[in-house]
């Protein structure tokens, strides 16, 4: 899902059916800069890439964004994998992106947290028909996972969390997990809390949480190329409404 | 202005650019591809299969060498054992049923008692048929799960739904069955209409009364229709489904995106597999193979889990009564 405003629409004065001018020369050498500048792959100038696993469609992410940063160029992303191509070759100003993916990223540093309750970090649970589960004995479980940091990482970041390696059903959305469990083809979820209780609202089945002890992680963050001047992508985001911010799943930003 | 002066005016552009901090970094790690094991995707050449394959070979990148053998619609046996010999692959992708035919005339021509390379279907229609004929392979269906359908409509459309009708022929009794047992654990009842799958029962007349009586008088908040092309032939649509529908406010739930098209005006929401997905969960598929020393589960036939939604907003809107309603949800919106 890719949207980048402003970014072919014609910025210079070309007029097509202009008479002769002796200064013609230049100018269209102007106008050809201005013109190859307008359509020049957007990506090159792809201010800020969004990722990051949401039960939110990013047609919602779009529009909850372009509200505060209507000059930025802003892609969102529904796929890790669309994400990681993009962020490798032509890597951006500044990325939206979840806390375990932030970590990712070398060469960027971190300019706002995304915070729920006052805290810029939430706990991870599972989530499951049956009865509360014991994280510690789910080693020969099947867990469904958003695939939102690639095979290796993903499944390293699932033994950092439980101390032990489970077999993983990657999916591809938040949505497709209750879709797994539905399916049986996963018996518990792995999600961050507030996604669990969005899953847990979403169906109509009765579904258990079980909290993962120290598995508090960052929400979200936006980080920043350390030579890039980003103050008014900072700016834009401090300033979204409440509700904008809901759609990202957050209460603030600190 | 010249040619040069256009290259000096391109280059000195990407100075500028690259001056002004944009540049491309050597994230990825080189992977000699040639010493990765290689996977083979067989696959006709239809640009319906692109964006699946593209899936499929986004998740191998760094793990496995995704080579692709692209069928001709009348494919030869002798140039599908020339690549596989050529290529040796440790897995097979076959995509669509001319894929999995092609394959299943190569193994009778060979040596039966050799081990048989472990496979993977993909976008084959009637896969639980296909798949008994092919030693080693499991399958992703091509199907959305009735209980899927059910999820996406809710958080979609923002409806509840309590009470899905289903008519279906009889040949769907078992599948329908399966979806219903699934849905009630989401709490919506299936309330089905079955029809013979031939004969008087099945004809246009006996098709109307059961829909009427499935509309009129079973209390239901949706109908999902099935994808069967003898149900929804041309004569069915514009003699039977249109006529009934069209004094009648309920979400029509298909299988089709066409179906949803302004044209025909069938359909409020159709869910359909999302072929990148599938791509990507083949991929996750065949590397958990990997992992095991590629081994698979023979006969096993997964759901697609991924689905994406065309709203047709007209009739959505007049569905929920609500004439402003936006479908922010939806992966695509007509009118």
């Amino acid at each position: 899902m890719a949207l980048l405003p402003n970014s072919t629409e014609p910025r210079n004065g070309c007029a097509r059916n202009a008479a002769p001018d002796p200064a013609g020369k230049p100018r269209r050498l102007l106008c050809m800069l201005l013109t190859l500048w307008a359509v020049w792959p957007a990506t090159l100038r792809a201010q800020l890439l969004v990722y990051f696993p949401t039960p939110r469609h990013p047609h919602e992410i779009e529009q909850a964004l372009f509200t505060r940063l209507p000059k930025q160029s802003v892609t969102v992303f529904s796929r890790y994998k669309d994400f990681e191509s993009r962020f490798q070759s032509s890597p951006p100003a500044a990325a939206l992106v979840s806390g375990p993916l932030s970590k990712e990223l070398t060469n960027y540093r971190v300019a706002l947290e995304g915070t729920v309750g006052g805290k810029p970090a939430e706990p991870y649970v599972l989530l499951s028909p049956s009865d509360s589960l014991d994280p510690s004995n789910t080693d020969t479980m099947t867990l469904a996972v958003v695939d939102a940091l690639g095979r290796r990482k993903q499944s390293a970041f699932v033994r950092e969390l439980l101390g032990r390696s489970p077999p993983l059903l990657r999916v591809t959305k938040t949505e497709d997990l209750l879709y797994s469990l539905n399916l049986g083809m996963a018996r518990a979820l792995l999600v961050p809390a507030t996604h669990g209780d969005y899953l847990a609202r979403v169906s109509n089945q009765e579904l258990n949480t079980s909290p993962i002890p120290d598995s508090e992680r960052p929400i979200l963050r936006l980080m920043v190329r350390e030579d890039e001047d980003t103050a008014a992508l900072v700016r834009g985001l401090k300033q979204m409404s409440e509700d904008a911010l809901r759609v990202l799943g957050l209460e603030g930003w600190q | 202005m010249s040619i040069p002066s256009v290259i000096r005016a391109f280059t000195s552009s990407i100075t500028l650019l690259l001056a002004a901090g944009i540049h491309w970094l050597p994230i990825a790690q080189t992977v000699d591809s040639s010493a990765l094991p290689a996977v083979l995707v067989v696959t006709p050449r239809d640009t319906a299969f692109t964006e699946a394959i593209l899936g499929i070979s986004q998740e191998l990148r760094g793990y496995a060498r995704m080579e692709k053998l692209v069928l001709p619609p009348k494919p030869n046996s002798d140039s599908m054992t020339t690549v596989l010999v050529r290529v040796s692959p440790r897995m097979l992708v076959l995509v669509d049923n001319l894929s999995v035919s092609a394959y299943r005339h190569h193994l009778a021509r060979t040596d039966s008692s050799e081990p048989v390379t472990p496979a993977l279907i993909l976008m084959a229609a009637q896969v639980e048929a296909e798949i008994p004929t092919i030693p080693n392979a499991m399958a992703i269906s091509y199907e959305v799960p009735l209980v899927t359908s059910v999820l996406k409509v809710r958080t979609t459309l923002g409806m509840p739904v309590n009470r899905l009708g289903v008519l279906h022929r009889e040949f769907m009794a078992a599948s329908v069955a399966d979806g219903a047992a699934l849905c009630a654990r989401e709490k919506t009842e299936v309330v089905g209409a079955v029809l013979p799958n031939r004969g008087r029962g099945a004809r246009e007349h006996a098709v109307r009364r059961a829909l009427r009586e499935l509309l009129n008088e079973r209390d239901i908040d949706a109908l999902w229709i099935p994808n069967d092309a003898y149900l929804l032939s041309p004569a069915m649509l514009t003699r039977v489904w249109l006529p009934a529908l069209r004094t009648h406010a309920l979400p029509v739930v298909v299988g089709v995106e066409a179906l949803v098209d302004t044209h025909i005006g069938l359909g409020t929401v159709a869910v359909l597999p999302d072929h990148r997905a599938l791509g990507s969960q083949a991929g996750n598929i065949i590397l958990d193979a990997m992992d095991a020393d590629w081994k698979v589960a023979p006969g096993k036939i997964l759901a697609p889990l991924t689905v994406r939604t065309v709203v047709s907003r007209t009739r959505a809107r007049k569905a929920m009564r609500q004439t402003d309603a936006e479908f922010l949800k939806a992966d695509k919106v007509v009118e």
